[in-house]
């Protein structure tokens, strides 16, 4: 997941295919940020934040740990509330990643504004926020359904415990007692 | 809601960033260079990745496009050398000129071409990664060029990539001045900064043109060019043209928004005007005339 979270840094950072006509480069870390909230735990979340955050960082002229902070309280604020969430339906999903675009790009300027960084900041900035979090809410879902498919390619299955399962009703009849 | 093990990585999380943040921007930056060494392979595997890719692109362009290409170059290259004549005849003049009253002859620039990495991911910086660091002769607060004008200058320099800041970024201020050229009749040079503005976040080729004097004319149109003023760009490097001006504060100042002459997103190669006293340890692979006249 961070290999593939730090493969889409770069492709933002080479071909800013959106930037032009949005007026709005976007930032998909969000989204792994939130499937690593959803699916992982503090380990994975933190893992996620300082790797790939780390390499945004480092491609951009943002001081080391802006990202780092940010996709780190992202993570940890979705993840508070992982368990009420519906997070294998495809509207809570995209629910979830628009959240992380706004929240992660809000709490990068504020860091960055907060530590006398001067960002560029005016009047497009509201929009920039909300282009990041409407993207990330579109293809949210579909990188979910990457990332799921690829956990489902590397992880170990395990194997099924026929003596253990609650979801077989034993039915008994004159024959079987 | 968040377990007691969470609540100690979130706050231990929140201290290591406000550490780093708080960090002096010179420590950081060296921190982040230090760093970047542990990425290195990444960096490498994703140039090594990029280049294929871009090449495979550019094979999907039509060939009736590069023909039409081809054309527009082939003008645009018998312009320059009529105009290279012209400045040739221009600058002999200027040299015994420059003899006849005992000044000093002008150095040419020199200049390295290096190539765009990566531009920056982020909505609140305007800067890119260029292909070339110390061992190239670069050194900070270098100005970068692209034919078409001023681009920005050399914040922080590795061994073999630096970041640039662009025109239009908050940490890249630059003095400028009207072209004394067409569109500006006053005989009084108007100096003032050009620095963002509102509305530079939104568009990344409007920059203000900011402490000019009331009395300034400005014109639509108007050439704008640096000043030469401070030392760090050199005199008369083209900027962009006026949009439209207006008097700022009461009336003391007047501004004028800017646009850009250079598209700063579609840059994918740009020159650096190297001072005369460094010398690369290595000469740069691209070969190209690395000696050009003054303007």
């Amino acid at each position: 997941m961070i290999l593939v979270a730090m493969a889409s840094v770069y492709l933002e950072a080479r071909w800013s295919i959106i930037e032009g006509r949005w007026r709005a480069q976007v930032d998909l870390l969000p989204v792994f940020a939130a499937y690593a909230a959803l699916h992982g735990g503090r380990r994975v979340m933190v893992g996620v934040a300082l790797v790939s955050g780390t390499w945004l960082d480092l491609l951009s002229a943002n001081p080391l740990g802006t990202s780092l902070l940010s996709l780190t309280l992202t993570s940890f604020i979705l993840h508070g509330a992982h368990e009420m969430i519906l997070k294998g339906q495809l509207a809570a999903q995209s629910f979830i990643c628009f959240s992380a675009g706004a929240l992660n790009t809000f709490m990068s300027v504020l860091f960055l504004w907060g530590s006398g960084m001067e960002p560029l900041i005016g009047w497009g900035t509201p929009w920039q926020i909300m282009v990041n979090a409407l993207m990330c809410g579109l293809v949210g879902p579909f990188l979910f359904i990457i990332l799921n498919q690829l956990d489902r390619w590397v992880s170990y299955e395990p194997m099924a415990k026929p003596w253990h399962r609650t979801v077989v009703e034993v039915k008994r009849n004159r024959h079987y007692h | 809601m968040l377990k007691y093990p969470n609540i100690i990585t979130v706050c231990s999380v929140i201290l290591a960033g406000a550490f780093l943040l708080s960090l002096p921007v010179r420590v950081n930056s060296q921190l982040k260079w230090m760093v970047a060494g542990v990425f290195l392979p990444f960096l490498g595997l994703a140039e090594t990745v990029g280049q294929p890719v871009e090449a495979a692109r550019k094979l999907v362009v039509s060939k009736q496009e590069i023909l039409r290409e081809n054309q527009r170059l082939r003008r645009e290259l018998q312009g320059v050398k009529i105009a290279m004549l012209q400045k040739e005849a221009v600058l002999s003049e200027n040299i015994l000129l420059r003899e006849a009253i005992g000044w000093k002859k002008k150095q040419p620039w020199r200049l390295l071409p290096a190539r765009v990495l990566v531009q920056d991911p982020s909505n609140w910086w305007r800067s890119l990664y260029i292909n070339v660091g110390t061992d190239d002769g670069v050194v900070e607060s270098v100005p970068v060029l692209s034919p078409m004008g001023l681009v920005g200058k050399v914040e922080q320099v590795g061994r073999h990539r630096s970041l640039v800041r662009l025109v239009g970024d908050p940490h890249c201020r630059v003095a400028a001045m009207l072209s004394k050229g067409r569109g500006n009749s006053g005989d009084e040079e108007a100096h003032g900064t050009i620095m963002p503005g509102r509305d530079t976040s939104f568009n990344p080729r409007l920059v203000y043109f900011q402490h000019l004097p009331s009395s300034a004319e400005l014109h639509p149109g108007t050439k704008v060019v640096t000043s030469g003023m401070g030392g760090g760009f050199p005199r008369g490097i083209h900027i962009g043209h006026i949009i439209d001006s207006r008097f700022s504060g009461v009336g003391l100042f007047a501004e004028a928004r800017v646009r850009l002459t250079v598209d700063l997103n579609r840059l994918e190669m740009v020159w650096l005007k190297l001072p005369e006293s460094s010398e690369p340890q290595k000469p740069s692979e691209v070969d190209t005339p690395s000696m050009l006249p003054l303007p």
